[in-house]
């Protein structure tokens, strides 16, 4: 029974994973067309230094937001670097996420273990107890 | 008299919680990555702000749940355990955001660290709760107060963490009057992430906060059995 139980919370992390993995990896697969030129021009730019926020930068339909730093080659938007760090975001995130919640899984039967245990001792200390008391009522 | 084992509608809020965050999480997925697009100078890389703003947020949020609290607890003497939860989440949110910042600071500018404001006082932050975490755990007795006066000076910071970017000149974080700008189709995508990741951690601290209680109860049950059943031989 016990091997069940743990058969079905296991096969429950095992479809979560599977569920929050699966958007990201369609995503992948999927959603934007990586451009290998942009992927040239990133190996050739190297490591740049970090640049200052331009608070000129307007917000127009599609920029994000007044002063955030926009990208000085427009080629960087869509290499793969992107993507890779967009999908490790993610993975990270969740990754972290689901060993907390197994921690608190084994927290839950490390608790229910311990209340079975209390649960025994009370029986049997019981149990022990209406013997002396028919043993104290016969003599 | 609190009951010894769980309580069955709990069980069903837990349940009923579960089911709303699944639902919220799977809508801001579809939006954060079919539905939001991209955005103009920031390509790709801007849909991990979609995550990484809400975990720094939920870090913010622990440490202020974690400091009040912990004056709660101080002034009441009543048991800590939304504050101990607190202080976990604020760790693990904490660390969330200081693995996909730098990530992020890779892409956006070049480099995964720079000690400007705004990163320097969230590290700070983090490390606090880390220290108010470690010495709960390892510290005896005495550790659980020495936390609760850490995580009040964690909560002290959370401002400082917030107007950082007003404060010191010189940061690369945008200032913070920055989502009201957002486009509608990010401002939504950004509500439902934010949305979703604070119904987890909700259900994340009432579940620590239930484990710390039922523990402290069954230590209570534990010591009475041994009382009742007298010193060993």
């Amino acid at each position: 029974m016990t091997s069940i139980l743990r058969r079905k919370n296991e096969l429950r992390l095992a479809a979560v994973l599977i569920a929050f993995l699966s958007p990201v990896v369609s995503y992948a697969f999927l959603a934007p067309n990586v451009d290998p030129a942009a992927d040239r021009v990133e190996q050739d730019a190297g490591r740049k230094e970090p640049q200052s926020v331009s608070p000129t930068m307007s917000a127009g339909a599609g920029s994000p937001a007044k002063g955030y730093l926009p990208y000085k080659s427009s080629a960087r938007k869509r290499s793969s670097k992107t993507l890779a760090a967009v999908v490790s975001v993610y993975i990270i995130i969740w990754a972290v996420l689901l060993l907390y919640l197994l921690l608190l899984f084994r927290r839950q039967q490390k608790i229910e273990r311990e209340l079975k245990e209390l649960a025994l001792l009370i029986r049997s200390s019981e149990a022990e107890g209406k013997v002396s008391d028919g043993r104290n009522a016969e003599a | 008299m609190h009951p010894p084992f769980p309580e069955k509608g709990s069980s069903f809020g837990l349940k009923a919680g579960v089911a709303a965050a699944s639902v919220l999480l799977t809508s801001s997925l579809l939006l954060i990555f079919f539905v939001s697009g991209e955005a103009e100078g920031l390509g790709l890389d801007f849909k991990i702000f979609f995550f990484h703003v809400p975990v720094a947020w939920l870090m913010l949020l622990s440490a202020m749940v974690a400091g009040v609290a912990s004056v709660v607890h101080l002034v009441r003497s009543s048991p800590d355990d939304v504050a101990a939860a607190s202080v976990e989440l604020c760790f693990l949110f904490g660390l969330l955001t200081m693995i996909t910042g730098p990530i992020w600071a890779q892409r956006a500018w070049g480099k995964p660290w720079v000690w400007e404001p705004r990163l320097t006082t969230s590290l700070v932050l983090w490390l606090t709760f880390a220290v108010a975490l470690m010495v709960r755990r390892f510290a005896g007795p005495e550790g659980s107060r020495i936390s609760l006066a850490l995580s009040l000076l964690g909560a002290c910071n959370v401002p400082l963490v917030y107007l950082s970017v007003r404060l010191w000149s010189g940061g690369l974080h945008p200032p913070t009057r920055v989502v009201p700008t957002l486009s509608t189709r990010f401002a939504l995508t950004l509500a439902a992430s934010l949305l979703s990741f604070t119904l987890i951690w909700f259900l994340l601290l009432v579940q620590g906060v239930r484990h710390l209680r039922l523990n402290r109860r069954l230590d209570a049950l534990w010591a009475d059995s041994e009382e009742k059943a007298g010193p060993l031989p």
